[in-house]
């Protein structure tokens, strides 16, 4: 009796815990979820901002619907999904060798550390710009390059062609991730105790199955934070495309997030455009908890 | 099969030493070019002239620098026969101002609202405080562009368009849960026993947290608001949509109006794309040691 009145009353050191979240939580109240619910109630109508005369009317599961069918949707979902295969494909493989190298000990590791986060702290836009100046058709420094070493004869036009473009901002956007993988990675190898290492070299074990049997396995979590954070941002990838092509040529960098941006404030279609932000938030964490199934077996399995 | 014998002292295990030094050389050198070659492309672009860029093959190496770019947009009055009118460079110039203003806004209330948040959850054992935990990581992984249609409709409503402060309230509000996430992590890393000495000897809680708990939290505050200077900084969504009038947009946003105009005067972007670099930049490197910690802690957690 005593012991479920004690269970039940706050004690005055939690309420003073209350005390000191209420601020935060009340933004987080106000400017995320008030948000997140209207946002979901207005994927069910259709405002009219362009002809208000009209009113608001609901209009059901139409939104959904309409996005699900629309065929410049299906084109943005395969760009987005290329992005993302990019982003895992190459990012994995180069942040993994990355980290393995600097984890290693040699002259000016700090350094060369530091050097490393720069393209994170660039801002989206600049590197827009960055890359503008590097795959530039006419007097881009890539084919400055290429025409040095006599590779080419005349200049090839990057960003121009559909097939190439996406693939080079795919590029560029990995880029600027290639820090925060290397660096989650660099921390998870810190946890890696180094007797696992002397134990595998006198069991006659090889680097490589140190590697792939000790490291690999350990080092799971950290590639799972970083399959999601790829997909995250493959499916909100913004910047870039706004800066470098617009989602051209012909709609060939047309990704998911830039075309929510164009339906909501371009278009003004804000029922569509909610409904295609929910579509996406649900469809990135379906992926997220795809992801973490897949590496528990994996990491049960080896 | 490989074995391991020590032969440390042989000649054998000398050229076995040579050659991973040598590997291990040329792949930092990899790194190295992989992070720096596009900066710095950026930056030699900025101190080129027209002619040195405007060729196939680029002059890689212009000698000498041309800083006029930044004189011009620093000091300049657009009038000497450049492509920048008066009226750019004075957008520039007012948004160059714009982004140290709003990031000491978010600086100031974004850690102190997550030190108080993240030291609650840190130390207090919270009635329903797992569910909390849980709503700040999903704060974290939701696609702001969810949030921005209706926080559009309701600050548009309330007249908040186009206005600084509106910026500053979003990017805080934004960045919290990870703020929170990333100072709750400090606080667990200090001993609970100085605080239950202060306690002992009569201080009230909340002089537990100002006088003692905050004066050893410097490094972490120091990253949380490295931090949040940086995210607001490089923002570029929110000011794009939240503002409309030169006199309030930030930098990052500037920046691509400057590609967007489709001007011709490389080196005069790119000298505008180092200055919008240059903050974050500089405070990544000075910060770097605190900002990994908590960055990496926070992510790694979660």
């Amino acid at each position: 009796m005593q012991a479920s009145a004690q269970k039940r009353r706050i004690t005055s050191k939690q309420r003073f815990g209350l005390l000191l979240i209420a601020p935060s939580f009340l933004i987080i109240l106000g400017l995320m979820v008030y948000p997140l619910v209207y946002s979901l109630g207005i994927s069910f109508f259709n405002l009219h901002i362009t002809a208000p005369w009209l009113g608001t009317t609901f209009v059901g599961i139409k939104n959904y619907l309409s996005v699900i069918t629309d065929p410049d949707m299906h084109s943005a979902l395969w760009h987005t999904l290329f992005m993302a295969a990019v982003g895992i494909g190459l990012g994995i493989p180069i942040s993994l060798f990355f980290a393995l190298i600097l984890n290693r000990k040699f002259p000016l590791r700090g350094l060369v550390r530091g050097i490393l986060i720069i393209p994170w702290v660039i801002p989206g836009s600049v590197q827009g710009l960055l890359w503008s100046r590097i795959f530039d058709s006419h007097y881009g420094a890539l084919n400055g390059i290429l025409i040095q070493f006599g590779l080419i004869k005349e200049p090839i036009t990057w960003l121009l062609d559909p097939h190439r473009a996406l693939f080079l901002i795919a590029f560029a956007s990995l880029w600027g991730a290639i820090p925060m993988m290397t660096l989650l990675y660099l921390a998870g190898l810190q946890s890696v105790p180094a007797e696992l290492s002397d134990a595998c070299q006198v069991d006659g074990g090889t680097r490589w199955g140190y590697f792939r049997y000790i490291v690999f396995p350990l080092l799971l979590p950290i590639t799972l934070i970083n399959l999601i954070l790829r997909t995250i941002d493959a499916f909100t990838m913004f910047d870039l495309v706004y800066v470098l092509t617009g989602g051209g040529p012909a709609g060939a960098t047309q990704v998911t997030g830039y075309y929510l941006y164009e339906a909501a404030f371009t278009k003004m279609n804000y029922g569509y455009a909610s409904a295609l932000a929910w579509l996406i938030a649900v469809t990135v964490t379906l992926l997220a908890i795809f992801y973490s199934r897949f590496t528990r077996t994996e990491g049960t399995a080896s | 099969m490989t074995t391991y014998i020590k032969t440390s002292h042989s000649k054998w295990a000398g050229f076995k030493r040579f050659v991973s030094g040598f590997f291990l050389t040329i792949a930092v050198l990899v790194i190295l070019i992989f992070i720096l070659a596009p900066v710095a492309w950026l930056v030699i672009s900025s101190i080129s002239t027209q002619k040195d860029l405007l060729q196939m093959p680029p002059t890689w190496l212009p000698w000498p620098p041309d800083f006029s770019r930044y004189r011009e947009l620093l000091f300049g009055t657009g009038q000497s026969g450049s492509t920048l009118t008066d009226f750019t460079l004075k957008a520039f110039r007012y948004s160059l101002r714009n982004s140290p203003d709003h990031c000491q806004q978010c600086d100031c209330p974004g850690p102190v609202l997550g030190s108080l948040s993240g030291y609650a959850f840190a130390r207090i054992k919270l009635p329903m405080g797992d569910k909390l935990i849980y709503v700040l990581l999903i704060g974290q992984m939701i696609p702001v562009a969810v949030l921005l249609i209706p926080l559009y409709i309701t600050l548009g409503k309330l007249g908040m368009l186009d206005k600084l402060s509106t910026v500053v309230i979003l990017l805080v509000s934004i960045h919290l849960p990870f703020v929170i996430w990333m100072l709750r992590g400090y606080f667990q890393t200090l001993p609970a026993e100085m605080e239950e000495a202060a306690l002992v000897d009569g201080a009230s809680r909340l002089q537990v947290i100002f006088k003692v708990i905050l004066p050893v939290s410097l490094p972490g505050l120091f990253s949380a608001a490295a931090y949040t200077f940086m995210q607001s900084w490089n923002a570029f969504m929110i000011p794009l949509i939240f503002t409309s009038s030169d006199t309030v947009r930030s930098v990052t946003v500037a920046i691509a109006m400057f590609i967007g105009r489709n001007y011709t005067d490389y080196s005069l972007m790119c000298a505008a794309g180092v200055l919008a670099s240059l903050p974050p930049v500089l405070l990544a490197i000075f910060f770097q040691r605190y900002l990994l910690a908590g960055l990496t802690a926070g992510a790694v957690k979660g």
